[in-house]
């Protein structure tokens, strides 16, 4: 069980690191001029500080509150399920109110990219979950597992891409000569 | 409060937000948020601006009752 244990935690720590290269070769890919770090004008940078604050009180928000669930009861859920709620409630909350105040697109994005690359990921979280789910090893003995985190992320991009869609639609509502 | 100026240059220049944008190095979304008087731009922003549109920032950006 120890060996398992530490595998699971090697394996883990190596899918981040993967992880992170493909993160940033993704970023790059997904920008006009090819640079990692995505730029915006003094406008997107204001919003987006304030997205962060609100994400970071969403966060403090969850954790405080999960500090009332008392020690003795029982969350029917792997820890890293647990974990991962509050990082995607977060991401949601700063994108989300940076999408719908404008400031989620950067000046070198490449927007047709991005909308090909979260669709895709979104698409692999949704296959994910289902896998698991077809094969019952969504829940055993009773507790969630780790695979519900796909079903998660694949949620946030979807709340992600209606908050897109409704700016959209508001956007286009405006007098623009 | 809006700034019908600004607008009224940029239409005056035949320029769409997009274009203006792009010409400033900002965001349509920046120069809407401008015009619309939901943001208040930096300086430099404001100097970009009166540049392309060939304008002074008294004539754009200073408040009408005071010049």
């Amino acid at each position: 069980m120890e060996k398992y244990e530490l595998g699971r935690s090697v394996g883990l720590a190596v899918g981040v690191a993967v992880g992170l290269v493909l993160a940033l070769l993704v970023m790059r890919y997904m920008n006009k001029d090819h640079k990692v770090k995505t730029e915006y004008d003094e406008m997107q940078k204001a919003i987006r500080n304030i997205g962060y604050k609100y994400a970071f009180y969403t966060v403090i928000i969850f954790e405080a509150l999960l500090c009332l669930v008392p020690a003795s009861a029982q969350i029917p859920a792997e820890p890293i399920v647990i974990h991962f709620i509050p990082i995607f409630l977060g991401i949601v909350v700063q994108c989300g109110y940076c999408i719908w105040k404008g400031a989620y697109v950067g000046l070198n994005t490449n927007m047709k990219r991005y909308l090909i690359f979260a669709v895709v990921i979104s698409l692999i979280n949704f296959f994910s979950f289902f896998a698991a789910w077809k094969n019952d090893a969504l829940i055993v003995d009773g507790v969630l597992q780790t695979p519900f985190v796909n079903l998660l992320c694949a949620v946030m991009f979807a709340v992600l891409g209606v908050i897109g869609l409704l700016r959209r639609s508001a956007d286009r509502g405006e007098a623009e000569e | 409060m809006k700034n019908l100026r600004l607008k009224a240059a940029r239409v005056g220049k035949d320029l769409s937000q997009d274009e203006l944008a792009k010409l400033t190095g900002v965001s349509r979304q920046t120069i809407s948020a401008i015009e619309k008087g939901d943001y208040n731009p930096t300086i430099n922003l404001c100097i970009n601006i009166c540049r392309v549109l060939g304008k002074t920032l008294d004539e754009l950006f200073w408040p009408e009752n005071e010049t």
